[in-house]
């Protein structure tokens, strides 16, 4: 299973596999095989190929905060908003759903020329209306959405494609 | 004994001073804001009142309040602790007037050296080493001559100054001129006064000082030094007693000197005169101290003299139950100040909930805290959330113990400076005892979190994401079917970020 942890502006990838209580980790090109017992409320003993690391863990909504050696790593899961952000080398920023919502308006239409920043579409969730813009220059190549769609986290709403650099 | 006394402080050093009462049978009364009811001091006395809201100005800093609380309560006895009104010279009169003791020295005493000029005029009567300066300002021809008979490196500070404008640091008397005409002109634009002192300056200086008691019958000992040359913002982070640069002779000569000073100002209770020491060990008088001190537990792991005892005992009138030469040191301790803050972002504090907390345990190990699951630091107060204090049979094995119980602690909710605290513990230079004032700023690579330490909290954190989904949604969620159980499944295999 393939995971990412957003740190800073940092986006850190893994490759998780569960075999009975042991997991199978790639990360940074590493294997790791791992295993995470509770000592106490949110106190771990994480056994990483035969070493122990005492860790301390906190969850809450989209935040995972580790605590190793006296430091505190504040995780967080990533966003789609985070993930499309990581494709704009390849010239294309796909937009979607930050949250479960509602689509309030959608502000282009397929072929439209985007500067980077300019707002694309405005969603709705949890009371609170907000604009998604582009990250990149480019042409609106697709759109999935349509005005008033309710959307579930993750869907596909509107995406961005830079001319230039799909021809290079 | 004293039946009653009130603890006009909060945090740790109110819990240390509930702790001392105990074991002397007196009874306490603590005193809280608005954002202290649930503080682990007001838990820990017999009594409690709330003393207003949460600013210190509001609460902790009124001592009108404070008395009348006490008068209420029936104490017999108000210890300041240290910050507040501790320094307080009213308020220690007002205690009095109102047949309350004011557990610390007498009002005079705080006033004479709690005033930066007349305790450095005390100082220099009672012969205390002071820095080599010229006396207030000076004109341009003295000031050469001053220059010639202070020596270099030397400082041309504006007597108006702060800030660091209008100071000068001159290394060699070719530059001295041309600097003075500088920090003049600073001086002038700056404060409109271009009056210049000139002072020696003192290169790596140490932060040494000498912890005193003093009984109401003139009995003066001191109690060693301690060095606190590990500061960030100018405060101490970590301190060690007895200082590794401190011989036995100047130890001596040091502590001689603080008791004359102290008998100088009639002083009773605990206080700290404080020197700054170049690496040859020449020293100088910085300020005098009138409460009890952060870091007083080294000293008292050091010499097993409880200090917060002895100033109860004291000022309640007992004579002092030690004579100088009965106090020796045995072994070495260090102290570490774990804050809230971020090392890694200028020390700025960092205010939250820390949710859960563990303290170390085992051999020769004290935690003096006010932590506890759910502690909340505010912006009210320091940041300050406990000292961890190790006792070692020499400096070495001192310093492995902190490592060892460094390790040990859990502070999960808030960033601290343990891991900082952490690595310095392994530092060569530190464990070679290197140190100055600006140790910090010298090893700035300490503030960093390792990458090994990422890398293995980024695998606790993949683990928890992985394992706390399922978890965490089906029991949170009642609306949760199997069916979008299995949808979800498939959308975190599809989309690595869910």
């Amino acid at each position: 299973m393939k995971y990412s942890l957003k740190i800073g502006k940092e986006i850190l990838n893994f490759n998780l596999a569960e075999s009975g209580e042991i997991f199978n980790i790639e990360f940074n090109e590493k294997k790791y095989n791992a295993e995470l017992i509770k000592i106490d409320s949110n106190l771990y003993s994480m056994i990483l190929d035969g070493q122990t690391c005492t860790v301390a863990i906190k969850k809450e909504g989209k935040s995972i905060e580790i605590f190793y050696k006296g430091d505190l790593f504040s995780f967080e899961i990533p966003s789609a908003r985070d993930k499309s952000s990581l494709e704009n080398a390849s010239g294309v920023d796909k937009i979607s759903a930050p949250m479960p919502g509602r689509v309030v308006k959608v502000l282009k239409k397929v072929g439209d020329i985007i500067k980077e920043g300019e707002g694309l579409i405005v969603v709705e969730a949890m009371k609170m209306e907000s604009e998604l813009k582009s990250s990149i220059d480019g042409k609106v190549s697709e759109i999935s959405v349509k005005d008033g769609d309710t959307v579930d986290l993750g869907a596909h709403l509107i995406t961005v494609e830079n001319d230039e650099k799909e021809d290079s | 004994m004293y039946k009653k006394i009130l603890i006009a402080n909060r945090g740790e050093i109110a819990i240390r001073i509930i702790r001392a009462c105990k074991e002397l049978n007196i009874k306490t009364v603590a005193v809280y804001s608005d954002a202290d009811k649930g503080s682990l001091h007001v838990n820990m006395a017999d009594e409690a009142y709330n003393i207003g809201g949460p600013l210190p100005s509001q609460s902790y800093l009124i001592g009108k309040n404070i008395i009348k609380v006490a008068k209420k309560a029936k104490c017999d006895g108000i210890h300041p602790g240290y910050g507040f009104l501790s320094e307080n010279a009213e308020f220690a009169e007002d205690c009095i007037k109102n047949k309350i003791d004011f557990i610390g020295p007498s009002a005079e005493a705080i006033r004479l050296m709690g005033d930066k000029i007349t305790s450095r005029d005390i100082a220099k009567s009672a012969k205390v080493p002071l820095v080599p300066g010229t006396e207030g300002e000076v004109s341009n021809e003295e000031a050469v001559q001053a220059a010639k008979d202070i020596g270099f490196p030397l400082m041309i500070k504006a007597s108006a100054g702060g800030g660091g404008k209008g100071m000068r640091l001159v290394h060699k008397m070719s530059d001295f001129e041309n600097s003075l005409n500088m920090a003049k002109s600073e001086a002038k634009s700056a404060f409109n006064n271009d009056a210049v002192f000139i002072e020696r300056f003192v290169q790596e200086p140490r932060h040494i000082e000498i912890q005193i008691l003093g009984d109401k019958h003139g009995n003066v000992v001191h109690l060693f030094e301690r060095e606190c040359s590990i500061q960030r913002r100018h405060q101490k982070v970590v301190e060690e007693a007895p200082s590794p640069g401190v011989s036995k002779k100047t130890r001596e000569l040091m502590g001689n000197i603080a008791v004359k000073l102290a008998k100088k100002v009639s002083y009773h209770g605990a206080g700290t005169v404080e020197f700054i020491m170049d690496q040859k060990e020449n020293f100088y008088f910085l300020e005098m101290n009138t409460r009890v001190q952060v870091e007083h537990p080294i000293t008292e792991m050091i010499t097993g003299i409880d200090i917060v005892k002895e100033m109860i005992k004291v000022s309640y009138g007992e004579k002092l139950s030690i004579k100088q030469k009965d106090i020796t040191i045995t072994g070495h301790a260090i102290e570490c100040r774990i804050c809230a803050e971020d090392p890694g972002n200028n020390f700025i504090p960092t205010p939250g909930i820390a949710s859960y907390t563990k303290s170390p345990q085992g051999p020769g190990v004290r935690d003096d805290s006010s932590l506890f699951n759910g502690y909340e630091v505010t912006t009210f107060y320091d940041p300050m959330l406990s000292k961890l204090i190790v006792w070692g049979k020499d400096r070495n094995d001192a310093i492995k113990r902190m490592a060892r119980a460094l390790d040990e602690y859990i502070v999960l909710g808030l960033k601290t400076n343990l891991g900082f605290l952490n690595r310095l513990m392994d530092e060569k230079d530190f464990i070679d005892a290197k140190l100055d004032t600006g140790f910090i700023d010298k090893h700035k690579k300490l503030l960093n979190t390792p990458k090994e330490n990422l890398s293995i909290s980024a695998i606790a954190g993949v683990i928890t994401l992985h394992s706390g989904i399922d978890v965490e949604n089906i029991s949170r969620d009642p609306r949760f079917t199997p069916w979008k159980y299995i949808a979800r499944r498939v959308s975190i295999s599809r989309n690595s970020m869910f």
